[in-house]
């Protein structure tokens, strides 16, 4: 008799899509390495550019709509959203304004979620990633070396929030010895 | 920009989805193409009759806010999700057959054939077995073995209230849940895939725990072939397997029931199947799970699927390496 074996997993199909941090593009190490594990597995992958168009001053809200329409673009599959530092701030963002219903979970790598005193960005005093409530699972991925996420953020923003799963690197905020960890872990 | 939770513990699911947008133009499209009236010639469910034994039933039952998974942490699941992506190899071994393939399965008329250490062995129609006035809907967190996972809105009763109408004997230690063994409707049932029909079984305690619950709906309508129609137990601490579908006899034992999968592979499969997050599946890590729709393990696995506060006092005393296989 020929019982078909159960297996861990079936249909892995999905869209991630990766938001780079700042200054970042889609051609960061972090990036590349998702992209080239999604190609593996028969998972889609998109980046988008948050320093295009050049010719625009980059705000959060555009970096916000970007992020929506590539989850918009992603079609029927579900989204994992990726966000790298200031990737992670605007991720938590698209995931609160998404209506597409198809981001089914988060993935923060030292997400910047406390830019209280950035200037870089002329309307980051409209977004709270504090204020926000998700309800999709969240894993963050934090390095406690981190000079520019401070960890301690990470850990106050987690806090109250059953939904978000951290996992402590012994890392700084690259997280550059720790990609492929993530990359192990996440997929 | 706060994103507001939606649900309320005591509004059934169905006014409050847009499940119950997607239903109401289902009917509304099957009565003009049937250019008739009256409800339960109407009320359709994928496109299958209603059956008799469950029409004129109310299955927007009220929400027990007991048992009602936090909507912060445990998000609905689409009613598509629930009833398209599931094990029920009766109807093949894909998760998207049964959805495909149970719309032949005839859910009426219904008996529960109950025998064994009671004092009310007979075969009885569905309706002598549910209490159809007393249906409630429950919310909770469904985990199979193989590491997916949802949240569910089924409509039941619980258990204990169709074993107490059996009036098991003392000496009752174990209760079987057998599911309907039909080739003809069930083709899953000609390939040998598993030893038929499948049996599943729980210890005494354990059906007669609240948590434990006898399904006849899906979100605030009767419960779809495909999920298990037209009744089906849930145990939500166990992993899925657990809880057999489309049940057809209910037995009372003295020694433990030698359930399907247990036969099937024992070395993969034990007859209490508690989730736990620290045994691991032989083949694979039980650490983490997948939470439909999303693609990565991406949610830590609860002990007891989060119901251990519930159900952990069942199983004092008992070896752990015994309990979580």
């Amino acid at each position: 008799m020929h019982v078909p074996p159960r297996v861990q997993e079936q249909d892995l199909t999905g869209h991630v899509v990766y938001l780079h941090g700042f200054p970042s593009s889609p051609k960061s190490t972090k990036a590349q390495r998702f992209a080239v594990e999604c190609a593996a597995r028969g998972i889609a992958f998109s980046c988008p550019d948050f320093n295009q168009p050049l010719s625009e001053t980059p705000t959060i809200a555009r970096m916000i709509g970007q992020a929506r329409a590539a989850i918009e673009a992603a079609g029927e599959r579900p989204v994992m959203l990726v966000g790298s530092s200031l990737g992670g701030f605007v991720a938590v963002h698209a995931a609160a304004a998404d209506t597409t219903g198809r981001v089914a979970e988060l993935v923060l790598l030292a997400p910047a979620f406390d830019l209280g005193d950035d200037r870089v960005f002329e309307d980051v005093a409209r977004y709270d990633a504090f204020a926000l409530t998700l309800t999709l699972p969240i894993r963050i991925f934090q390095g406690t070396a981190d000079d520019t996420v401070l960890p301690a953020s990470v850990s106050s923003w987690a806090e109250g929030r059953p939904n978000v799963d951290i996992t402590w690197l012994d890392d700084n905020h690259q997280l550059a010895a720790s990609v492929e960890t993530i990359v192990q872990a996440v997929f | 920009m706060i994103l507001k939770i939606k649900t309320s513990a005591d509004v059934p699911s169905s006014e409050i989805t847009p499940e119950s947008a997607y239903y109401s133009r289902r009917d509304i499209m099957k009565a003009a193409a049937m250019g008739t009236a009256g409800l339960a010639a109407a009320a359709t469910l994928g496109g299958i009759d209603t059956p008799l034994f469950a029409q004129a039933k109310n299955y927007a039952a009220p929400r027990n806010p007991k048992f009602v998974a936090d909507p912060t942490v445990d998000p609905l699941n689409k009613l598509e999700e629930i009833n398209s992506y599931n094990n029920f190899y009766e109807f093949g071994t894909g998760k998207g057959d049964p959805v495909q393939y149970a719309n032949k399965l005839t859910t009426s008329p219904w008996t529960v054939e109950v025998d064994g250490a009671c004092n009310k062995p007979g075969k009885y129609d569905i309706e002598k077995m549910i209490d159809f006035t007393q249906l409630e809907e429950r919310v909770v967190r469904h985990r199979c073995v193989e590491r997916w996972s949802m949240v569910i809105p089924w409509v039941g009763v619980p258990i204990k209230h169709v074993i107490d109408k059996c009036e098991p004997q003392a000496k009752a230690k174990y209760v079987e849940f057998h599911t309907l063994l039909r080739p003809s409707e069930m083709f899953g049932q000609k390939t040998g895939s598993l030893q038929w029909p499948y049996v599943e079984g729980l210890r005494m305690d354990e059906a007669m725990h609240p948590l434990a619950f006898m399904v006849v709906g899906l979100y605030g309508k009767v419960l779809p072939n495909q999920n298990g129609a037209p009744m089906r137990i849930h145990i939500p601490w166990k992993y899925g397997f657990k809880s057999g579908k489309s049940i057809v006899r209910i037995r009372f034992t003295e020694t433990m029931p030698k359930t399907t999968w247990a036969v099937q592979n024992g070395n993969e499969y034990g007859f209490w199947a508690n989730v736990n997050p620290e045994v691991d599946h032989p083949r694979w890590s039980q650490a983490r799970e997948r939470r439909l729709p999303g693609f990565a393990t991406s949610r830590p696995t609860l002990l007891f699927n989060g119901y251990a506060d519930q159900v952990q006092s069942l199983y004092a005393g008992m070896d752990k390496k015994v309990l979580f296989y």
